[in-house]
């Protein structure tokens, strides 16, 4: 299977001085689901900056359907067009004074005509079920709100490949389970997801592959059963395990799970295994 | 400014097209400004409440409210039109002090209350529009006015990022109230210099990271924003075209009549 984007060697060091990226060669296949794990400070945002060209590595590269990103203006815009990024803080990325300015400034950047930015505004507006919500200031919106306007700001240049930057940090549980059943929308659509979180529950239940960064090294990358099971790993990048992977690991001790049938990753599938 | 956002976004006279609005501020206010008369004045902001409170249903409570701000700003500076310094008693009233006098002439008065009145009158042309106006519709009207981008653009950022600012601000405050930031004067004085100083940083810090959310959306160096098409119903031209009426009989009646 060919990758879609990938990256080879890829050296980072902020003003000379602090090594953020060291050496990180990996790559990510259409329709993945893929969780960045890793301490504040390993490399997970710088990571991502590289992935759709605004930070340039300072050695190794990325590729993008095999071919090296170049950094012309043109050349990172068609990139950009491809792979979205949703950041940590909405805030951060809100620019504009109501939702539907905010969710069009990516179509209106494509240079598109205005039917066809107004199409995909009001359907990323939609997408994200923020119907009503188009002539509202973002400052009166809530957290979980500004969240869903910031994805769907992304979400309106149609990319391939989405960066979700630790989405669910100050969310409360119940967007964070919207944001779930968007990110499930998305993966049946044939996107490829890469989220970097702290939130090892959520890693565990939905990503296909983790990724471990340590230290701006790239530490695992495997499935989630794999770099769980790996104690010395988690040891070593400070993770803890997933709560449901300790309970199914102590039932399994005690001969009852079989853990030959996989360890569950949700209530039900426990209860469905018991 | 929040206050003013909330009443603007709430106004009964927000879907109006701002074009035509922004005519039935501006218009009036060169009018009151050139007109040198108190009593038109005085029609322009009976007129101008009247199409704020009236039309745009913005609360009377919350228009006194706002109004009486710039009022004080005005009632001190016309202060300063109304007393002269002189150096022997004179005028209505005076007060002698060392070396010179403090007086209030009918000439000042009357300099004084033109003044104010002519600010009252050209005050209430902008808070109709301010109350009836959303910011960002506004700023879109001047760019089709072609007013230079960068001051089109610049005023969309100002406008939305005052409100983060405003927002860390307040978290600034009540963190250092819970750390009894505010007791005393030297605590008051070091608690405003650090929140200064922080705020500074921080809005530096998120200056950087907008520009970083603005490339990875295919940011050119232009901002650009879908702007809904505004409409103009009948009633609103017909509303607009009376105030003009109005306005101009009344300032042919001032010139005519010679009222002050």
């Amino acid at each position: 299977m060919k990758a879609v984007l990938e990256t080879w060697d890829l050296c980072y060091t902020y003003n000379g001085e602090t090594l953020a990226l060291n050496h990180v060669t990996v790559a990510f296949y259409k329709g993945e689901r893929v969780a960045v794990l890793g301490n504040n400070g390993a490399g997970k945002s710088t990571f991502f900056s590289m992935l759709n060209g605004l930070r340039k590595p300072d050695s190794g590269g990325v590729k993008y359907n095999g071919a090296p990103i170049g950094y012309s203006r043109k050349e990172l815009i068609g990139l950009r067009q491809k792979v979205g990024e949703v950041f940590q803080e909405a805030d951060r990325q809100i620019i504009a004074a109501t939702v539907e300015a905010e969710v069009s400034f990516g179509p209106m950047n494509l240079k598109l005509p205005r039917e066809e930015a107004a199409r995909r505004t009001s359907g990323a507006i939609r997408y994200m079920n923020l119907d009503g919500y188009e002539r509202r200031s973002p400052h009166c919106l809530s957290g979980g709100e500004k969240k869903r306007v910031s994805i769907a700001g992304v979400i309106a240049m149609e990319p391939e490949i989405l960066l979700f930057d630790e989405p669910t940090a100050s969310l409360d549980p119940y967007h964070v389970a919207q944001l779930e059943e968007t990110l499930e929308r998305m993966h049946r659509e044939g996107r490829t997801l890469v989220i970097s979180t702290h939130d090892v529950e959520f890693a565990y239940r939905w990503a296909d592959r983790v990724l471990v960064f340590h230290q701006g090294r790239l530490a695992a990358d495997g499935t989630p059963e794999q770099v769980f099971s790996n104690q010395e790993l988690l040891k070593q990048a400070c993770l803890k395990q997933p709560v449901l992977w300790q309970a199914a690991a102590l039932l399994a001790e005690r001969g009852l799970l079989a853990p030959e049938k996989g360890f569950p990753k949700t209530v039900k599938e426990l209860s469905r295994l018991l | 400014m929040v206050s003013l956002d909330q009443a603007a976004q709430r106004s009964a006279m927000v879907c109006w097209n701002t074009s035509w609005k922004a005519l039935l501020a501006i218009l009036p206010l060169i009018a009151c400004v050139a007109a040198n008369s108190i009593s038109f004045a005085a029609g322009v902001l009976a007129v101008m409440s009247g199409v704020t409170l009236f039309f745009g249903k913005t609360l009377w409570r919350v228009y006194c409210r706002l109004f009486a701000v710039p009022l004080v700003f005005l009632l001190t500076g016309t202060a300063a039109i109304l007393v002269e310094f002189v150096s022997q008693p004179t005028g209505l009233f005076f007060l002698r002090a060392p070396w010179f006098c403090l007086c209030i002439t009918e000439e000042s008065m009357q300099a004084a209350a033109l003044a104010f009145g002519k600010s009252v009158g050209a005050v209430s042309c902008l808070y109709m529009l301010a109350l009836s106006t959303p910011s960002h519709r506004f700023i879109a009207v001047m760019a089709r006015w072609r007013v230079p981008k960068i001051l089109t653009e610049l005023m969309t950022l100002i406008y939305r990022f005052l409100f983060i600012l405003l927002e860390v601000q307040e978290e600034m405050a009540a963190s250092a109230a819970a750390r009894l930031g505010g007791n005393g004067f030297s605590a008051t004085a070091r608690t405003f210099t650090g929140m200064a100083s922080t705020l500074f940083l921080t809005a530096m810090a998120r200056a950087s990271a907008a520009y970083d959310a603005m490339e990875a959306r295919c940011y050119d160096g232009e901002l650009a924003f879908l702007e809904p098409a505004e409409t103009t119903s009948l009633s609103q031209m017909a509303i607009t075209l009376v105030c003009f009426i109005f306005l101009g009989l009344l300032l042919i009646l001032v010139k005519r009549k010679g009222w002050v």
